[in-house]
């Protein structure tokens, strides 16, 4: 024995748009189609859930049936295939209806196929565009470490040409009877600096030990001065390493007495470029 | 619509009398359309070309079972379809292998496409428009309730399935389809209107 679902308005109408889309189980559907045929209010409502269902399948992508799809259906019928004279000429406007989807397709198919090779071109391109920015991007980076290394190179072959002509100096100098030096102490602007210069009249040469002076950039440069009563005379130039330490070899002192009495020794900071001039306060000053 | 363009109902009149290239018409009309609907349904092409020929074949052998009074010409066609392609896929198992598939997301996208898509010249006057409107409105609806109409009405699912594969109470379930078919009517209604 079965039993039969029996429904009311009331359900129906809570389920009219599940039944419409055929979204209830097939008891739940018999009882609303039992109570449709006896009910014209509902019935009514049953038409427009339903004419609303049906219109969510026009929301489907459009997709082209094949072109032999057309003959089959009028082969399953019985009928001719020929053109639709359904208005105008017969034969001419059905005719390009015929045509027109398949061409269109074949066109649309031909096009989308030459916009996919130009994409796939296209981002082709771009993969090694970006690979090629990269490559760039590393090459330029060591290229940049390179110069670095480079510079460092130059550093060091520039401190150990100033190391070799400053031992030079003062083997030199050592070798001489006349053998003198000075310490040196750092003011306010280089608490911390020290340094000691050698030198010898007899030869002319002498040499800067300098410590604790702080590294400059390069637009700077530390500069030896000889302080005689009547101005400042250069000694030379010189750079410390990164642990202030520099030295430099002074050659050819003037011991002609033309600037008057020597009073001492001065290292300031002076602009790298440029004839060197006594511009700033010493950094370094004999005692 | 070509005032010289007959009008579905009028090609249906003359089917019934066999007229060939009336039902011919009404096929170049709307051929690519129950195909794309059979289609998006089974997701095979041979077997949606299976159903269009089986509703084209049942629109000429009785073609009074469509009733004017009861409602448009399309609206009919898509029932027809869609009540068909649900058939073969539930004979054929695929209804199974498909919601089997964990890509609601994806199928929901499909349903709904949000871009311009082809519309086939001899059916383009005739319900463009409405396909433009329908799109719109299930654009509007909520994700979940889209998606809850998507699997009763191209999937075959009850609400107990739907409830059950989404993991959700059968009440949420009822009252997504309840609401998003009201919003959808009532877009449409605002849209016609204006």
């Amino acid at each position: 024995m079965t039993t039969t679902m029996m429904v009311d308005c009331e359900y129906v109408r809570e389920q009219i748009d599940a039944w419409a889309l055929g979204a209830l189980d097939s008891a739940e559907t018999a009882a609303i189609d039992r109570h449709l045929a006896e009910c014209p209010e509902c019935a009514a409502l049953a038409a427009r859930a339903r004419d609303a269902a049906a219109m969510i399948a026009l929301s489907v992508p459009m997709t082209a049936a094949s072109p032999s799809l057309r003959r089959r259906v009028l082969d399953a019928v019985g009928l001719p295939s020929r053109p639709v004279p359904v208005r105008g000429e017969p034969g001419d406007a059905p005719r390009a209806r015929r045509w027109w989807p398949a061409a269109a397709a074949a066109v649309l198919a031909v096009a989308l196929g030459g916009i996919a090779w130009a994409a796939s071109l296209q981002s082709r391109l771009a993969d090694v565009d970006g690979r090629n920015a990269q490559l760039v991007a590393v090459a330029t980076q060591q290229a940049g470490r390179i110069a670095a290394m480079q510079d460092q190179v130059d550093l060091v072959a520039e401190r150990n040409a100033a190391l070799a002509e400053t031992n030079d100096a003062l083997v030199e100098i050592m070798a001489q009877p006349d053998t003198a030096h000075a310490k040196m102490f750092g003011t306010w602007a280089a608490p911390g600096a020290s340094g000691r210069y050698v030198w010898s009249k007899n030869s002319g040469v002498g040499v800067l030990v300098a410590e604790g002076l702080p590294p400059l950039p390069d637009t700077e440069r530390y500069c030896l001065w000889l302080v005689y009563q009547d101005g400042w005379v250069l000694g030379g130039q010189f750079s410390v390493d990164e642990q202030g330490y520099g030295r430099l070899a002074v050659h050819d002192i003037d011991t002609s007495g033309a600037h008057g009495a020597f009073r001492w020794f001065a290292v300031t900071v002076e602009p790298a470029a440029g004839a060197p001039e006594h511009r700033s306060a010493p950094v370094l000053l004999s005692e | 619509m070509d005032d010289a363009e007959p009008r579905d109902d009028e090609l249906m009149a003359r089917v019934c009398l066999r007229d060939i290239d009336a039902y011919t018409a009404l096929f170049d009309r709307y051929g690519d359309l129950v195909f794309s609907v059979a289609l998006r349904i089974v997701g095979e092409p041979a077997t949606a070309e299976d159903v269009v020929q089986d509703v084209f074949l049942r629109l000429w052998r009785r073609p009074e079972q469509f009733d004017l009074q009861r409602g448009r010409f399309v609206t009919w066609l898509m029932s027809v379809t869609r009540n068909r392609s649900i058939d073969e896929r539930r004979s054929q198992g695929r209804r199974l292998r498909r919601e089997s598939l964990p890509s609601t997301t994806v199928e929901e996208e499909d349903v709904f496409p949000s871009g311009d898509e082809r519309d086939d010249p001899a059916m383009a006057a005739l319900v463009a428009d409405e396909r433009r409107a329908v799109r719109r409105a299930l654009a509007l609806l909520p994700a979940e309730q889209k998606l809850a109409l998507q699997l009763a009405y191209f999937g075959g699912l009850t609400q107990q399935e739907i409830a059950e594969r989404l993991g959700q109470p059968l009440g949420t379930v009822k009252t997504r389809i309840r609401l998003g078919m009201q919003k959808m009517r009532a877009t449409l209604e605002e849209l016609y209107r204006s």
